[in-house]
């Protein structure tokens, strides 16, 4: 980048566990505000849980640990005051003359991608999953753009080519060119306006997580996940049932999410957020629920390791270790179940009295 | 016990947000890979390698075309190739199991797969002898 810009021009790019609300944090950081990433996820209210048969990815079930793709952001923005624009595109040409001119006007943006057309991404982490989001922050005179990627440890190259590509995608979620940024600088949140986004973050997650009618979506799934798996084991062969069960393991640890499906960045969310609302009934009770969220959290891994353990024989499964799993999840639940109606007693209907949100 | 490191990493590193006892404070720390995740993400590429090997034997007794392993080798579904190319579905999966009528086929619809597959055109034609 040119040397003659002041600082605040140039764009620091930091590693985050999880992309879109890294891409979020991100671009709120480049224009003003400190937001760090758990701040980002929970003011969208990006956690919740849905395990829907009828999606599939690569032909397996989709279970998902986290809230529709690109809505982290929307809603963080919405919550917190900030201007941000964005974009689809009909065609590919559009787009990219589109992206073109925004990166000469020296703006940061953010774009929604099939990862498996990133060049920069290790192959082994590669399949076609349509709401990868990255920034790019310029385009060399070569032609290939800049690309600040939270996920990895530094920036990276991707040709024009491939970027179409990827930005181009067909299937399930196409992000058809999605781009955001926020057109504002220098902006300031107040103390007041970071406790409204909390409690309005709060509240949504609760009310999904709690009250979703559909069995699919909320907490419900998860007792329907464990029913689920017990079908599969009836259903399929074991290759085949090894195969889905290490999928859902796959969706809670590989794809980032800072571990255990995103409940270490809840944890992480609340204890920032107690701090807005110190010596206070309500700021216990968001500190006491991000010890509760990380003993969930060891407990999705604890899932995850012994799923993983009863797949390692691709020929049979031992009926014990299907009611181990089952018995688990049952468990996860009840603590969830009980940790989100704490939340909503005791912070989400007394916090907008006591602090006139 | 020794800390188990996933060689796919590459050297590099992922954050997790782990409790960290001496502040009291949830933190961001580098993570190198943890072995379930390496475990369910391995069954996952052989079980995609398998599929593989599979085809390349199919496309060899002549049961399905060349199409179907460089399909198969992007990760994509017929229905996804048929939207990335914009041909219909129904012609998709009769390229992909007749040689016939992929041997047929006019260039211009060969360019159609080449480019959603990211491939040359002359290279459609050739399967590699492993995976």
């Amino acid at each position: 980048m040119n040397d003659a810009l002041p600082s605040k021009e140039v764009f620091t790019h930091r590693q985050y566990a999880h992309c879109e609300s890294g891409v979020s944090s991100n671009l709120i950081q480049h224009a003003g505000p400190p937001v760090s990433e758990a701040m980002a996820f929970g003011i969208g209210s990006g956690i919740f849980f849905a395990h829907m048969p009828f999606v599939k990815i690569m032909g397996l079930p989709l279970t998902s640990y986290r809230s529709l793709p690109t809505t982290i952001f929307k809603k963080c923005c919405k919550r917190l005051d900030l201007d941000y624009k964005h974009k689809k595109f009909s065609s590919s040409e559009k787009g990219q003359n589109f992206l073109d001119e925004l990166l000469s006007k020296k703006k940061i943006v953010a774009l929604q991608t099939n990862i498996f057309w990133l060049p920069y991404m290790p192959e082994r982490f590669r399949f076609p999953f349509n709401a990868h989001n990255i920034i790019v922050f310029n385009k060399t005179s070569t032609g290939d753009y800049e690309v600040s990627d939270p996920v990895l440890e530094s920036t990276a190259l991707c040709p024009t080519e491939d970027m179409n590509k990827a930005r181009f995608a067909k299937g399930p979620l196409s992000p058809k060119g999605f781009l955001y940024y926020i057109d504002t600088n220098n902006t300031v949140i107040s103390d007041d306006q970071f406790r409204k986004g909390i409690y309005a973050g709060l509240k949504e997650s609760c009310h999904r997580m709690l009250y979703t009618p559909l069995p699919f979506f909320g907490l419900k799934a998860i007792p329907y996940l464990s029913k689920q798996i017990k079908k599969w084991h009836l259903k399929n062969s074991a290759k085949r049932f090894t195969l889905m069960l290490t999928h859902v393991v796959r969706m809670q640890e590989e794809i980032g999410t800072g571990g255990a499906g995103f409940r270490f960045l809840f944890a992480r969310f609340l204890e920032e957020a107690s701090k807005y609302f110190p010596e206070s009934k309500e700021g216990e009770t968001l500190s006491s629920a991000s010890k509760e969220f990380l003993l969930i959290g060891d407990l999705w891994r604890q899932w995850a390791s012994t799923a993983v353990k009863a797949c390692k024989n691709k020929s049979s499964i031992a009926e014990e270790d299907i009611d181990r799993l089952d018995t688990l999840l049952h468990e996860i639940f009840s603590r969830e179940q009980a940790a989100f109606k704490n939340i909503h007693l005791k912070f989400v209907l007394s916090a907008k009295k006591n602090f006139s949100l | 016990m020794k800390k188990f490191v996933d060689p796919y990493y590459q050297g590099q590193s992922k954050i997790n947000y782990v409790f960290d006892e001496l502040s009291g404070e949830i933190k961001k720390a580098p993570a190198h890979g943890w072995e379930p995740e390496f475990e369910s993400t391995q069954r996952a590429w052989d079980e995609i390698n398998e599929d593989l090997e599979l085809t390349l034997q199919e496309i060899k007794a002549g049961k399905q075309s060349p199409l179907a392993f460089h399909m198969k080798k992007r990760l994509m579904d017929s229905k996804l190739l048929s939207a990335e190319t914009g041909i219909c579905h129904f012609f998709v999966k009769r390229h992909l199991r007749s040689p016939s009528a992929w041997n047929a086929l006019k260039l211009t619809t060969k360019n159609k797969y080449a480019k959603a597959l990211n491939i040359e055109c002359t290279k459609l034609d050739q399967v590699p002898e492993r995976i």
